[in-house]
């Protein structure tokens, strides 16, 4: 493992290599910072770039989007109550109140502090989970694994707001993984006579058009600049981000205490980091002393979710890169990028390719520090970002878009496809289906119908015995409560209600 | 006493998606066994689930709590501005595509960014200029000439070797 860290490091240090992570660095302040971008429109925009480099170059790139987006996320929560990204949320509720008291520095500073420890901290725990996980993941065969995919998109669906039509939108994702050849059956499915369907649908213009341009069109309708919320702070007067740094090494309770739940949420499958910055937040507001403040400008309520949002990198690539189930929309995406670049998540990636993934968490590492560092000296010119018209944008991102779709394959068919799925991904938005159950379903499809097909040569047809063997029955269980927590949880507050 | 019923978008999208099962359902029961397994369990789940969805929109229709807060909020004529501005969106984007089929990148770019600038956002001939010339300049320099990426020509360029 030493080995690995040691070759990782020396890859990173090249001058081409930093090159990549900065301009990841910088795009996924950018997307972080403006509300409703995030990592995965970023992630969809800059896959085509990585066409042509290593999968490793791709990995840093990939990594220092995701390594800044939370960091950016925090400057438009702070300054103007409006989270960059969804995790972000828990933020706003101290940061906006430090901004209004004129303390915008402070927040800003302890922000970009608690991300980075927290990022550090995060992946910290996972380079000492990973020989434990390398081990588990070994003991899992066709049926585990199956019921392993089952959860993560069940755990998926019921952290969303919507079950029903979460479990939904992922069998449509697991409907159009089917379309294409089969590789078991050798049979052309789904293809409707049409040649261009007959490899499948490429994931590239599926991803760039549920999010770059599903969100491009939800921007066209709600129009105007992105961030509409004037701050009631001075922006041009952001002093005090050195006592915001301080604040954080004061605390060293809620920066460890944010940072941990932050890597334990972040394991689990489908749960998230928005799931994650609340918990921590809640949790830091409910166990501190002199906790009367929180939610008027308490610079706790800042460090703990910023902390917990990046600290839960390191715990989301667990489940990502020894199982393929990815967590989130941003891993997804990132899912889809180790497989363009053929490298299949799964147990033996953590074996096989264990020099690779310390190039990520390096990469992941530094982004965390150089988003914190550009994040503490450029704040209040990154915040005008959110003033760019949306008439601006739109085309901007389109055009884009559409030349990434084209260029993995140079086929105009790819183009047509990601319009098609930018014009599903806005009725999913519209019609309240997430798309992230659907991109997680299409991206395991083909592990759970190979999971699924040999499992079933295993128990002779007899499907019920995956409820009753080994490993995935513990799964299944844990499914049956994934699924079953949401419905009480419901029941119970239309009870209390009636 | 007469009972109007008012037309929910979130049904006709829940009746497509029970379509949509069906259509999985139907295309799996022609397959080979080994490449129908699948298929067939996920189209079951799919059909129960769209049918539920259906089921719970069409009651949603005779909920009298529903029907009152819809029309005490007045929803229509906002929706119907809302709808208008989503197809625009679309006619933009359906343009667009279009124009990439016809005359390629480079071009369907330029056009699309200034006649965007232009009639959608009501930008001035001199901004739209120079920010459609940015752009195209930015896609031809990154991807063109730096990643070296043959970006399609367009057909009418292709047919006629224009």
């Amino acid at each position: 493992m030493f080995d690995s860290v040691i070759a990782a490091s020396i890859y990173l240090g090249s001058f081409e290599n930093i090159l990549y992570l900065c301009l990841g660095v910088t795009v996924g302040l950018v997307f972080g910072t403006i509300p409703g971008l995030g990592g995965a429109t970023a992630i969809a925009l800059l896959l085509p770039l990585t066409f042509g480099m290593e999968a490793e170059q791709a990995m840093i790139l990939m990594g220092g989007i995701m390594g800044a987006v939370a960091i950016g996320g925090s400057i438009s929560a702070i300054l103007l109550n409006t989270p960059g990204t969804a995790p972000n949320a828990a933020t706003c509720f101290d940061g906006y109140p430090l901004t209004q008291q004129g303390k915008a520095g402070i927040a800003i500073g302890a922000a970009a502090t608690a991300s980075a420890l927290g990022g550090i901290i995060g992946l910290g725990i996972l380079v000492m989970v990973i020989p434990v996980a390398k081990s588990i993941v070994l003991l899992f065969g066709p049926p585990a694994f199956f019921m392993m995919a089952v959860l993560g998109l069940t755990s998926l669906v019921a952290a969303s707001d919507n079950l029903l039509r979460g479990l939904i939108a992922a069998c449509v994702g697991l409907f159009v993984a089917f379309i294409g050849y089969d590789e078991i059956g050798g049979e052309l499915r789904y293809t409707a006579g049409i040649d261009y369907l007959w490899d499948g649908i490429s994931l590239v213009p599926i991803l760039i058009g549920l999010f770059a341009i599903a969100e491009m069109a939800k921007l066209f309708v709600k129009g105007g600049t992105i961030a509409q919320t004037p701050t009631d702070g001075d922006l041009t007067r952001i002093t005090g981000t050195l006592d915001g740094v301080k604040a954080v090494f004061k605390n060293p309770k809620t920066l460890l205490a944010g940072s941990t739940i932050g890597s334990l949420v972040g394991m689990v499958p489908g749960v998230g980091g928005t799931v994650a910055s609340f918990m921590s937040y809640s949790f830091t507001a409910q166990f501190s002393k002199n906790n009367e403040n929180f939610g008027k400008g308490d610079i706790r309520g800042v460090i703990a979710p910023e902390a917990s949002n990046n600290a839960k990198d390191g715990g989301s690539l667990i489940p990502t890169l020894a199982f393929g189930i990815p967590g989130s929309a941003e891993m997804a995406l990132f899912l889809g990028v180790l497989v363009l670049h053929g490298m299949t998540p799964g147990p033996m990636l953590l074996i096989e390719r264990e020099y690779s993934i310390f190039v990520l968490i390096l990469a992941l590492l530094l982004s965390t520090i150089f988003g914190a560092i550009i994040m503490l000296s450029a704040s209040r010119y990154l915040v005008k970002i959110t003033y760019i018209d949306s008439s601006i944008l739109i085309p901007t991102v389109i055009s884009i878009a559409m030349v990434g779709a084209y260029a993995l394959h140079g086929s105009i068919g790819d183009v047509f496809a990601a319009g098609f799925f930018g014009l599903l991904g806005y009725l999913m938005i519209r019609f309240d289906y997430p798309r992230i159950t659907f991109v997680i379903a299409l991206v395991l499809g083909s592990l759970m119908e190979r999971s699924f097909t040999q499992s079933l040569l295993m128990f002779q047809g007899d499907w019920t015995r995956f409820m009753t063997e080994g490993t995935s029955r513990i799964l299944f269980i844990l499914t049956v409560i994934a699924l079953l927590v949401p419905i009480l949880h419901k029941l119970r507050k239309y009870w209390r209600a009636s | 006493m007469m009972r109007t019923l008012q037309f929910r978008p979130s049904l006709a999208a829940a009746l497509v998606l029970l379509t949509l099962a069906v259509l999985v359902l139907w295309g799996a029961m022609g397959f080979d066994r080994s490449s129908a397994v699948f298929p067939l369990f996920i189209g079951k789940i799919f059909f129960g689930l769209a049918l539920l969805e259906v089921v719970l929109e069409v009651r949603k229709l005779y909920r009298p709590d529903d029907r009152l807060a819809a029309s005490a909020l007045d929803i229509p004529a906002e929706e119907r501005k809302s709808v208008w501005k989503e197809v625009k969106a679309f006619i933009w984007l359906a343009a667009f595509l279009l124009l990439l089929y016809l005359v390629g990148f480079v071009v369907a770019i330029a056009l699309y960014l200034f006649s965007f600038l232009r009639l959608s956002a009501g930008r001035s001939v001199k901004d739209s200029l120079i920010f459609t010339a940015g752009v195209t300049l930015f896609v031809y320099v990154v991807f063109m000439v730096l990643l070296g990426y043959d970006l399609y020509g367009g057909m009418l360029f292709e047919r006629f070797a224009l």
